[in-house]
């Protein structure tokens, strides 16, 4: 009887198994105008999303910036219209111009609260613009949302660092530095931050640990002989500043160290 | 620059500022706030595609959320800056 009960069971469930072809799932077709109509902007807002990224790709950023605009124009749902306000602020920043830029960026925000991209690029853009406020309300509600993102706490602490909110930039910078311990431009930030509560000892020792990190910094050896200076020891700071002069690229820091290693030289 | 940068860089330079009374140099407080400027911003992560910001391919996204400096696409450590 029980082997009567799963024979026929086996039968219910596979009849197909065996001996029946299965077949795709056929092509959706519709002579209705409506849906015909959705279909076609469907495919045009996917051109020209293509058309508009391979437009960000070769820089021309005119070109993409009208993409995106045409996408928006049609209205499309989620997430395509997020997306899009952020390629287009994309485009925008490439312009040079971040105002625009910025409330594009604000806008994909508005449509998807949890868009941390659109976070992080706000926050650049702010920076850009030299809209310090805005970056910092950004990069508040980024981190808020992504407490251990390396952006978001390289950028509340880059934000903070500007705007003179030392302890925010010293926690965010220490946090970064718990699990990425190597990464210099981090020991730079939080000795510019020490500097700025007059901990010349806790500057002087962010300093070498970058440069333990990347030698050949000579922005931070540059400040590292500010620093020595300051502590009073001449002969360290004159050799700190022949590095710069010595590794540096950039004129205005090199003259400047220069300056600095001729007038201790006297 | 606003005035709280302005600020900012204005106490930075005060700080240093007897060190270079120190060094007997006479600099340029512009100059100073060139060399001694926090480190650059983080670069803007690239587009996104039609499908949109969620899934596993979505390259900005994961740079945004991810605690590895060098997958967040940060800064590289400067050389001869």
């Amino acid at each position: 009887m029980r082997a009567l009960a799963l024979a026929l069971c086996v039968f219910v469930c596979v009849p197909q198994a065996s001996g029946a072809q299965s077949y795709g799932t056929p092509a959706p077709s519709s002579t209705d105008r409506t849906t015909l109509r959705n279909l076609a902007i469907g495919r045009e807002i996917r051109e020209r999303f293509s058309r508009g990224m391979a437009a960000l790709d070769r820089g021309d950023y005119a070109a993409a910036i009208a993409e995106f605009e045409d996408v928006l124009q049609r209205n499309p749902g989620e997430p395509q219209n997020s997306t899009a306000h952020y390629d287009l602020a994309l485009a925008l920043a490439g312009a040079r111009e971040f105002e625009r830029a910025a409330r594009e960026l604000a806008a994909a925000i508005a449509r998807d609260p949890g868009f941390l991209a659109a976070y992080a690029n706000l926050i650049t853009v702010d920076l850009d613009n030299n809209d310090v406020a805005g970056a910092r309300a950004a990069a508040d509600r980024f981190i808020a949302l992504a407490p251990t993102s390396a952006r978001a706490l390289y950028s509340q602490g880059l934000v903070a660092l500007r705007a003179g909110d030392s302890a925010t930039a010293r926690a965010d910078f220490r946090k970064l530095l718990e699990h990425n311990p190597a990464y210099a431009p981090a020991h730079y930030d939080l000795a510019l931050a020490a500097l700025q509560d007059g901990r010349l000892d806790v500057a002087e020792r962010e300093l070498n640990d970058a440069l333990a990190s990347a030698p050949s910094y000579p922005r931070a050896r540059f400040a590292l002989g500010i620093v020595l200076l300051r502590e009073g020891r001449r002969s360290e700071a004159r050799m700190a500043f022949e590095a710069v002069i010595h590794d540096a690229s950039d004129p205005a820091l090199r003259n400047l160290a220069a300056s600095i290693h001729d007038a201790i030289a006297q | 620059m606003n005035f709280k940068l302005a600020f900012t860089m204005g106490v930075l330079l005060l700080a240093l500022g007897t060190a270079v009374a120190v060094a007997g140099v006479e600099l340029s407080p512009t100059a100073m706030a060139q060399v001694l400027e926090p480190s650059q911003a983080p670069p803007l992560l690239g587009p996104i595609a039609v499908e949109g910001r969620v899934g596993w391919a979505c390259e900005p996204e994961k740079a945004a959320t991810t605690g590895s400096t060098r997958d967040a696409h940060l800064p590289e450590p400067p050389t001869g800056q």
